[in-house]
This record gives structure tokens, sequence and C-alpha cells, in this order.
């Protein structure tokens, strides 16, 4: 063990060679926090530019997140790309991802939901423009979802909730 | 991202109002600074936190604060500037046993502080007594005592 000065003489329990080793810890450590913040601010973490993501095919355009937190507001954007139909514009979520989450409004509203065994179909009267689902997940972990204008193929997408 | 931006304003908003308020030592925390703490500490947590109750934004939030702290400290070793402006400096408040008021004055301590200092650390009866008080960087009074002749 290394001895600091004096320490003969004066009653104290040094142990310099485990405080030499705490102390590059906590460098390592301070390093640490200087990424954590870095994928903060970037948005590995949540809310940020690396979240951000759009995905469309030709009947159909949202912008989602890659990564949310969970019990924490998020959103996801959808516009239709093809024009509506006779009654409306037909939109199809996955019913799973609808389980997975907790929407709390849809603006525009929609005229009705109609719930069916593999997706539920929100009908809009005439054409919404972009659609705005305010949602919550209530679980952390990888929420897929699908969504469709109705008779389309659908735009899968996938967000991963911290905790 | 806003977790962060929203950690680092309310860090330097507390830092510069403390600042403002002016030198106060944690060793002399009255019940009246203790509630205030609480109460600083109720209001920022909604401006803190919004209306993310995720444990990773808990953990961000306290990351960055921290970070913020560490980084602030290493400033101050590094450019005496950042150190003085964010610490001040000590102040001589007794030359050679007299009181220099105006400084006192603009610091917010009466005699009594400083003579509360002076038995507690000396033993001293009278002002007469204290060679230099120095009011220090974390709002202590230090006291250095007139050679005794007995």
């Amino acid at each position: 063990m290394s001895k600091g000065p004096r320490s003969g003489k004066l009653d104290v329990d040094e142990d310099t060679t485990f405080m030499r080793r705490m102390w590059k810890a906590q460098r390592a450590g301070w390093a640490v926090f200087g990424l954590v913040v870095a994928a903060g601010l970037a948005g590995l973490l949540g809310s940020g530019p690396a979240s951000e993501a759009a995905a469309q095919n030709a009947t159909i355009a949202i912008d989602y997140a890659r990564f949310a937190r969970r019990l924490s507001p998020a959103e996801l954007r959808v516009r239709a790309l093809a024009p509506p139909g006779a009654d409306g514009l037909r939109v199809a979520v996955a019913n799973s991802f609808l389980d997975a989450v907790e929407v709390s409004a849809v603006k525009p509203s929609p005229v009705r939901v109609e719930r069916g065994a593999e997706a539920s179909v929100y009908v809009f009267a005439g054409a919404p423009g972009t659609i705005v689902v305010s949602l919550r997940y209530p679980q952390a972990g990888r929420v897929e979802g699908r969504v469709s204008v109705a008779g389309s193929s659908p735009l899968a997408f996938a967000t991963f909730v911290y905790p | 991202m806003d977790a962060v931006v929203r950690a680092l304003v309310i860090y330097a908003v507390l830092l510069l109002v403390f600042r403002i308020a002016g030198q106060r030592s944690i060793a002399k925390i009255t019940t009246f600074d203790f509630v205030l703490l609480l109460v600083i500490g109720e209001a920022t947590q909604n401006a803190l936190l919004g209306e993310d109750y995720s444990m990773t934004n808990a953990f961000l939030v306290i990351v960055t604060i921290v970070g913020a702290d560490v980084a602030l400290s290493l400033a101050k070793r590094k450019w005496k500037r950042v150190d003085v402006l964010l610490d001040g400096t000590p102040v001589i408040i007794v030359d050679d046993g007299k009181p220099l008021r105006d400084r006192m004055a603009i610091e917010r301590v009466d005699e009594s502080d400083i003579m509360t200092a002076a038995r507690e650390a000396h033993g001293l009866m009278r002002m007469d007594e204290i060679r230099y008080a120095v009011l220090e960087r974390n709002g202590a009074i230090s006291i250095v005592p007139r050679q005794r002749t007995s």
C-alpha cells in the first residue's frame, strides 16, 4: 500500500490505493454522464431529432416516434395520400397497436369507429388532412403498429418505449 | 431532448436566483430557510418533469443536473474568473478589532453574528479581542484572534 505524507504520525485511516481506484471510477462515471446527456439531447432516450421518424407508402404517410417513454404524452400523425371514398376516409389501425396504447384524443374526430377482427377502422368525413392521434404507452417495451387506408397495403412502424 | 433542456434551464435559473439572493451558510439554516427550500423544491418539480412520469425522464434529469454541477466545479478550477463569478470572494468584516460597518451592512451581517462566531471558535469575549473576522465564500464567519498577552 502506498503511503501518503506524514501518515506515520497522523492517526487516519487513509487507503490511497483504494481511493485512487475510486477517483478513476469517478472520472469514468463523469464520461458516462456526458454520454447520457448527449444521448438525451440527440433523442435516443425519448423525444429529439434521432427519435422523429416518418414512413409512407403509395396511399398513406405517418410521422411517429422511434423512442418514447412510458406514461408520457406522445403523438402519431397520419396523412392519407389517396383521395377519400364515397363515405369519407377510412383509416384502419391494427388492434394489436390500439390494445397496447391509451388513445386520449383523435383530431379531427372520426365520425365512427368500426372494430373488426384484425383492425379498427376510423371513418372520417370528407378529406380530414393530417390526423393527429394523442396517446400514451402504458407499458415499456417494443410496440409495433400497422396503419392503412382501408383496402390498401398497410404501413408498419415500431416504437421502443422506455420504462 | 426537452428533459435535458428543462433541467439545464432550471439549474441556471436557480443558480442565478441564489447568487442574487446572496451568501448564506447552509450551516446556519433557519426553520424558515428550510421551509423555503421545500417550497422551491415543490415549485420546481412540475417545471422539471413536465407531464412525463417515466423513470427514464427522472434518470435523465438527475444525470443532467449532477453533470452540470460537476462540469461547473471543473470550470471553477480551470478559470478563476468563473470561480469568483459563481462563489464570490471572502470579505474582511473586522480589521484589528474594528468592525467595518459599510461592508457588514451590504453583506447583512451584524456584530452579534461576529461575536457568535468568535465565541464558538475561540471563546473570545469582546470585539477588541478579534484581529480579523472574514466572511467566507460559504457564508460562514471565520475569526483570527489577537495574540493573547497573558
